[in-house]
């Protein structure tokens, strides 16, 4: 089916659609998490090092943060589901 | 976690009406930013104050939009903070009750500063003292209860519109045309200003926070926001422009300012007049600052991510006695920060016009994941045309704050951020706690009281939407 609406918004996790292991894991809010890390960082480095950076770096640390977060988050749930397997 | 919410929201029954509602929303919208702010801002900005206050206003105008939106559709106690969680992420959800109790304290040390200059003007008394005054009562009104502050909200209401009038009307015709110039003496500060400047209209958001508690709140949010934004607007141009045209802004500076100006071009006894008004207006501002914040902390206590005392009414006043004191009592301790006028508003208006940003988001979700909510709602916009812009504005206008905060006050967006961070330790730590799915399933769907059902909703969802709405979203997403 195609997807009528936006990307906008279309990251946030669908609860309806999640069996209890993506939900356990999507509790933890890794991306977001991931997010917010790399924001703090995007800001304080170039405080730190080039003030310049600051126009570019807080979004580039957000983002990269936010897509390891995402990566993080894909592993946990693998590794539930192997660790359920395994118990199973 | 959810039926127990409903019983605590139950206890919490006091209903206000629309002219009450209306005294709230503007009282708590013009009073800190007409006495207190123009003064310090002025003092740096000059009269570039008069823009500064026009461009704060459009960010507060796509504030007004969302509360307008998602007021009408999701009446709710805790807005912001259900909002956010429930059609954006938990987490970003999480930072809102999470981030009050800074912006709370941060707030009360403004108004209680600028009480005390004002009442210095009647009593030779240091300021410290004064500002214990102002916290202890403050602290003591919220603890009784939502309908005392009602009242009082109203007699205050009328007393600072009078001395406002009494100020501006007159000092029209005073202005010397020469003090506007040179009218940019600081871009810097001008930036600076206008994110400060944004942190007056912060009264808005008082009307989703009490969602539950307003009478027919489909028709009475609209109302309500549509009258408090021009009268909040109309006021803050006219006073700040009448202020920098009466003294050249090289005299500006400090809190008290409004009354100093007075002096300057009406009858003695007006400075008195300005000032009680003034002493109105931030008692005004700090009474229905802990109303509304506690609301917030008591919704997610309610959903387990903050401690369950947060939740707890008390027995003899219905009031969430715990989290008035979370709110209440540590800005005794962070008084001696008080006069860090300009850093403190900074700070608000970066916080809360970044909570807005992602309750644009969740906006555009709205249609998407509560549909029957967004079809009830008594207004709406097209998803492709009026919510893309709302949403697009809001990022541009957040992108600009974190800019100018960041090149003029990074100290601000450092502890910001900073914050953030430590919230989400903290949101791990609470999630450890509980059981993490039954948490994750309730901060992503609405109490049952809040839920519409399919068969309640009136109108076709496609007339709100450019495009066909999931048929197989439920209401909640459980």
């Amino acid at each position: 089916m195609v997807r009528r609406y936006m990307a906008i918004g279309e990251y946030r996790d669908e609860p309806a659609k999640m069996d209890d292991v993506e939900r356990a894991v999507a509790a933890a809010q890794y991306p977001e998490g991931g997010l917010v890390v790399g924001l703090g960082l995007g800001i304080v480095l170039p405080l730190v090092t080039v003030p310049g950076l600051l126009a570019v770096a807080p979004v580039l640390g957000a983002v990269v943060g936010f897509a390891l977060g995402r990566r993080v988050r894909d592993a946990a749930v693998r590794r539930r589901r192997a660790d359920r397997s395994t118990a199973e | 976690m959810s039926e127990s919410g409903d019983a605590d929201a139950a206890t919490l029954s006091s209903s206000i009406g629309i002219v009450g509602v209306l005294a709230l929303l503007v009282g708590n919208a013009i009073s800190v930013p007409i006495f207190v702010l123009p003064g310090p801002l002025a003092g740096t900005a000059g009269p570039s104050l008069v823009v500064a206050i026009l461009l704060a206003a459009i960010p507060a105008s796509f504030v007004v939009l969302y509360n307008a939106l998602l007021g009408s559709a999701m009446p709710v106690a805790g807005g912001l903070y259900v909002y956010i969680s429930r059609l954006t992420a938990p987490y970003w959800g999480f930072l809102v009750p999470f981030t009050i109790p800074l912006v709370a304290w941060a707030s009360l040390l403004i108004t209680a500063t600028g009480f005390a200059e004002y009442t210095r003007i009647f009593v030779d008394v240091p300021s410290t003292p004064l500002i214990y005054v102002l916290l202890a009562f403050v602290l003591l009104v919220n603890l009784i209860g939502l309908r005392v502050v009602a009242q009082v909200q109203l007699v205050f209401f009328a007393g600072l519109v009078i001395a406002l009038l009494t100020f501006i009307v007159p000092g029209a015709t005073a202005v010397d045309a020469a003090n506007y110039a040179p009218f940019f003496p600081d871009y810097g500060a001008f930036g600076l200003a206008v994110v400060a400047l944004f942190y007056p209209f912060l009264g808005f958001g008082l009307l989703i926070e009490l969602g539950e508690e307003i009478e027919n709140p489909g028709r009475t949010i609209p109302i309500v926001l549509g009258l408090g934004i021009g009268i909040v607007a109309l006021f803050y141009v006219a006073l700040i422009a009448v202020l920098v045209g009466v003294v050249p802004y090289t005299e500006l500076g400090a809190e008290a300012d409004l009354a100093m100006a007075a002096s300057r071009f009406l009858p003695w006894w007006v400075e008195y007049v300005v000032a009680a008004g003034a002493v109105f207006a931030v008692v005004t501002t700090v009474n229905t600052t802990l109303l509304v914040f506690s609301r917030t902390l008591m919704r997610a206590s309610r959903d387990g991510i903050l401690p369950a005392s947060l939740a707890r009414i008390h027995p003899r006043f219905e009031t969430p006695h715990y989290a008035v004191a979370l709110l209440g009592l540590p800005p005794f301790a962070l008084v001696p920060i008080a006069n860090e006028i300009v850093g403190l508003s900074v700070f608000i208006g970066l916080a809360s016009l970044t909570a807005y940003f992602f309750c644009a988001i969740g906006l555009w979700n709205l249609p998407r994941e509560f549909p029957a909510h967004y079809a009830n709602a008594p207004f709406r916009l097209r998803r492709y045309r009026g919510l893309l812009l709302a949403v697009l504005g809001g990022a541009v206008a957040t992108g600009a704050f974190w800019i100018v905060t960041l090149l003029q006050r990074p100290i601000v967006g450092v502890v910001l951020v900073g914050w953030f961070v430590v919230a989400y330790g903290y949101y791990r730590y609470r999630l450890a706690k509980t059981d993490r799915i039954e948490t994750y399933r309730t901060m992503t769907s609405l109490d049952r009281h809040e839920r519409v059902e399919e068969s309640e909703t009136h109108h076709a969802s496609s007339d709100a939407s450019g495009d066909t709405p999931r048929a197989d979203a439920g209401e909640g997403g459980d």
